[in-house]
């Protein structure tokens, strides 16, 4: 049903002449912005990007793109993009640059390093990642195997709260990460004799179809759908994915662990559980038969706020499918309870014996093994060199290796105290904090900007580089760019389609200059990107082949990945014993682990740190449950703000609301709106929601404005509509996992000319920030 | 296989994070001198 089209229409080769344009097939990552990695057709020509198109030939996307994809050629041409390496000449914050050579770049950032090392300890080095841009593996091999130092940071997102839980909770339950089985993992996709199609898919905590989240393609549920596959959705809001759905729980925000609980409750209350896998592959499920005791279903429609008899009903429905997916999503990890929620639902797919059968949760690894993403380098760090890292000590679970971060929160507190020790410089490749990821984003830019030295690699001039940047470096985009992803699979080239604009470099080249500068010992060895690729690709038992022959093949398949009950055949553990990789071996409902780290062992609820049940008093100033980050269409977190098209989709930052309580608190629909709290306030346009619950208000994130003066006082007006002078950092759930980006509390006013005599960005960038938050 | 101490998303050993009781099976931190549940002296580490 997929694949009718006329296959000799469609080439399969990597490159070939197409009348003047040159076409390469190939895949990208980001820029554009995004998590997946389509197969696309790059027209070009004289070296020049002229025209995109999605490759019918890539499993993967099958043809399709999103307008991130479709509208590239805009951002790669964009005259917004920096265009050659800057240093700053002013003041901090004064937007004032002087254009220099790469050398120069490098001269200064080798001067510097050294400069470190022998007065502070190259330690006194933090790098600061983002989520996608496919600048992952590259800024940490930047800050281990270059600069030597062991301190990699989300930056800055409280509690690491982004897909961090999830695969935690899944790694210390079965050793691996699971994803919903769309048949993606196979070439033959649908037609693969294996796979079957799930029953139903509940779709947890994140709408696919427009954030393409964890290198999963929203719109395989889609395809799901024409199958005739059932859905429930778990949102807060009425998604198009919700409004298609069998049952939709409309639950309150941050209470996922609850739900998942009361499912859990209902399918062992009533013998829906699936008694082989339990028995045979799992470990403490009397435990976890005790724990769901304490949560029946009125007890839940309480807490959650979804009447009983849909969580029944629900569970039932999930339960009874057989197979079954859950296909989960970031507002589990962005909760106080996103451990508790990820361990929960993780054990929904164990006890329904849904992990790793066709059309359930399939176990993936990264391609061949390839990807080592952040954890790349770490060899590299000797023990003594560890012990030093930023607030590791204070977190089992960061200290035993579970994720290759220090912890955000606990690196927020090393810049604003200066303990254990002063960071002399930051390295910030592919995130601008202040505007997107940084909880109470105000305290954020203080802390900052007691840093001495900073370097920003990114593709456009942001609020967090003009903030703090000492040196700006143009970062290439995927479509100028060799590299290959393996996240989780096929393996797939990203091949450069076009020449790099003016002169940015990828950010491979720049891993390989610095190296060969500071590391020859480790980098004189590459002639060239290419072959460190090839390095890359061959190492440690990956594949037999280079870097221009995954070039050629476009896209590989590992079998290991499409292979289904990989416990049973004894293709997970080191050992080769059936089994898990656990301490045990077994699925493990109670964790060993957690009880060694004095964690609960099991999962539970932990009410939201500020709402109705935790703090009434603080609910009559502030009556509104503020949620956040939902996704747009054209922009990704904080990028795309320049692009005239996206800009025409998306001109405003709007935050949702029920029309019953807009018309309570007299507003209407596309009026200005404070949203407020203790923290601070923000200003986002009113759209009306008849989905939301009256008490629940929604606000996006990741708003600047490229359009405004970038020096400060204005900064490109990046806490004007800013939903995180409203979140927090430091506060986070017991594992210290989990941040409450999407359940705090707000209050909802209209915007007037008399409230709005200074504009946040001032009230942060000269008045030292909103007077309730000064400290 | 995919191995942690390279920095590849598995969890690391398991058996530098947990160590069983020899008496009584509990899962002891691999630190503890001796068993928190029944107080058997717990294997040296090499
Ligand atoms: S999901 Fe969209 S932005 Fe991401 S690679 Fe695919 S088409 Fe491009
Ligand atoms: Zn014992």
């Amino acid at each position: 049903m997929f694949e009718d089209f006329n296959m000799e229409l469609y080439r399969t080769e990597a490159r070939w002449q197409e009348g003047e344009y040159t076409v390469t097939r190939t895949s990208v990552w980001t820029a554009p912005g995004c998590h997946n990695g389509c197969g696309v057709l790059l027209y070009s020509k004289n070296g020049k990007l002229e025209k995109i198109e999605g490759d019918p030939n890539a499993p993967f996307n099958r043809g399709r793109l999103c307008l991130r994809c479709i509208n590239m050629i805009e951002q790669v041409y964009s005259n917004d993009r920096l265009k050659w390496p800057l240093k700053r000449v002013g003041e901090k914050g004064d937007n004032k640059w002087q254009r220099i050579t790469w050398d120069e770049a490098y001269d200064i950032i080798e001067a510097k390093y050294n400069e470190i090392k022998d007065n502070h300890g190259v330690e006194s080095i933090a790098t600061l990642v983002g989520t996608g841009r496919n600048s992952m593996w590259q800024p940490a091999v930047i800050t281990r195997a270059i600069f030597g130092s062991p301190n990699l940071c989300f930056g800055f997102l409280s509690g690491d709260s982004c897909y961090q839980p999830r695969m935690t909770a899944n790694l210390i339950k079965l050793g691996d990460c699971v994803i919903s089985d769309c048949s993606q993992t196979h070439p033959l996709r649908e037609k693969n004799s294996e796979w079957k199609k799930p029953e139903v898919i509940v779709v947890w905590g994140n709408n696919p179809l427009v954030s393409n989240g964890d290198g999963f393609m929203g719109h395989w549920i889609v395809d799901m759908m024409r199958l005739g596959t059932k859905l429930i959705v778990v949102d807060p809001a009425l998604t198009w994915l919700a409004a298609k759905a069998d049952i939709w729980l409309r639950g309150r925000p941050g209470t996922d662990a609850a739900l998942a609980l009361g499912f859990l409750n209902v399918i062992i209350n009533e013998d829906l559980y699936d008694h082989d896998f339990v028995e045979n592959w799992t470990y403490g499920f009397e435990d976890l038969v005790e724990r769901v005791k304490e949560y029946p279903p009125e007890k839940v429609a309480d807490i959650t706020w979804i009447p009983k008899d849909q969580i029944v009903e629900a569970a039932r429905m999930y339960a009874k499918a057989k197979p079954a997916a859950i296909q989960w999503g970031l507002a589990i990890d962005m909760q106080m309870a996103a451990m508790e929620a990820s361990g929960a639902i993780t054990d929904l797919m164990a006890l329904t014996g849904n992990i790793d059968v066709p059309g359930g949760n399939i176990i993936q690894r990264y391609a061949y093994n390839r990807s080592k993403k952040y954890g790349s380098a770490i060899e590299y760090i000797p023990e003594e060199m560890l012990l030093k890292r930023i607030g590791t000590y204070e977190s089992p679970i960061h200290e035993s290796g579970y994720t290759p971060f220090i912890p955000p929160d606990k690196l927020l507190e090393c810049l604003e105290t200066g303990r254990p020790y002063p960071v002399q410089m930051l390295w910030l490749q592919g995130t601008n904090p202040i505007a997107n990821m940084a909880g109470e984003a105000p305290r954020v830019y203080a802390a900052m900007k007691k840093v001495p030295f900073c370097v920003v690699v990114d593709l456009f001039m942001t609020p967090s580089a003009v903030a703090f940047a000492d040196l700006v470096l143009p970062a290439a985009m995927s479509v100028e760019r060799d590299s290959f992803r393996a996240w989780w699979t096929p393996l797939r080239s990203i091949a450069r389609g076009a020449e790099q604009y003016e002169q940015s470099k990828s950010d491979e080249e720049i891993v390989l200059d610095l190296g060969k500068r500071i590391r020859p010992d480790r980098f004189d060895k590459y002639k060239d990107v290419n072959e460190y690729l090839t390095q890359l690709l061959k190492e440690d038992g990956g594949v037999d082949y280079d870097f221009d022959t995954l070039v050629e093949r476009v896209n590989d398949f590992w079998d290991w990945d499409y292979t289904y009950q990989k416990h049973e055949k004894g293709l997970l553990r080191s050992d080769g014993q059936p089994g898990f990789v656990t301490p045990t071996g077994l699925y493990e409902f109670t964790s060993p682990l957690f009880d060694v780290w004095g964690f609960d062992m099991l999962p539970k609820h932990i009410e939201p740190v500020e709402g109705p049940y935790t703090t009434p008093e603080l609910m009559r100033e502030f009556p509104l449950i503020l949620t956040t980050g939902n996704r747009l269409w054209g922009c990704f977190h904080s990028e795309h703000r320049q692009l005239p098209t996206m800009r025409e989709i998306h001109p405003d930052p709007m935050m949702d609301i029920n029309p019953q309580t807009a018309k309570e608190l007299g507003i209407n629909e596309g009026d200005w709106v404070w949203l407020e709290n203790r923290r601070g306030r923000c200003k986002q346009k009113a759209r009306f929601n008849i989905g939301l619950d009256p008490k629940v208000v929604r606000g996006e994130h990741g708003w600047w404005f490229p359009e405004k003066e970038g020096a400060e006082p204005t900064l490109y007006g990046v806490f004007d509509s800013n939903i995180n002078n409203l979140t927090t950092m430091g506060v986070h759930g017991p594992t210290h996992y989990g941040a409450p980006y999407k359940s705090t509390v707000c209050k909802v006013y209209k915007v007037t000319p008399e409230n709005d005599r200074v504009s946040p960005t001032e009230i942060v960038t000269r008045m030292g920030g909103f007077s309730y938050a000064k400290r | 296989m995919c191995s942690n101490d390279k920095g590849g998303f598995v969890p690391p050993d398991a058996n530098k994070l947990v160590a069983r009781c020899p008496a009584c099976k509990a899962f002891n931190s691999p630190k503890n001198i001796k068993c928190k549940k029944c107080g058997a002296d717990m294997p040296k580490k090499s």
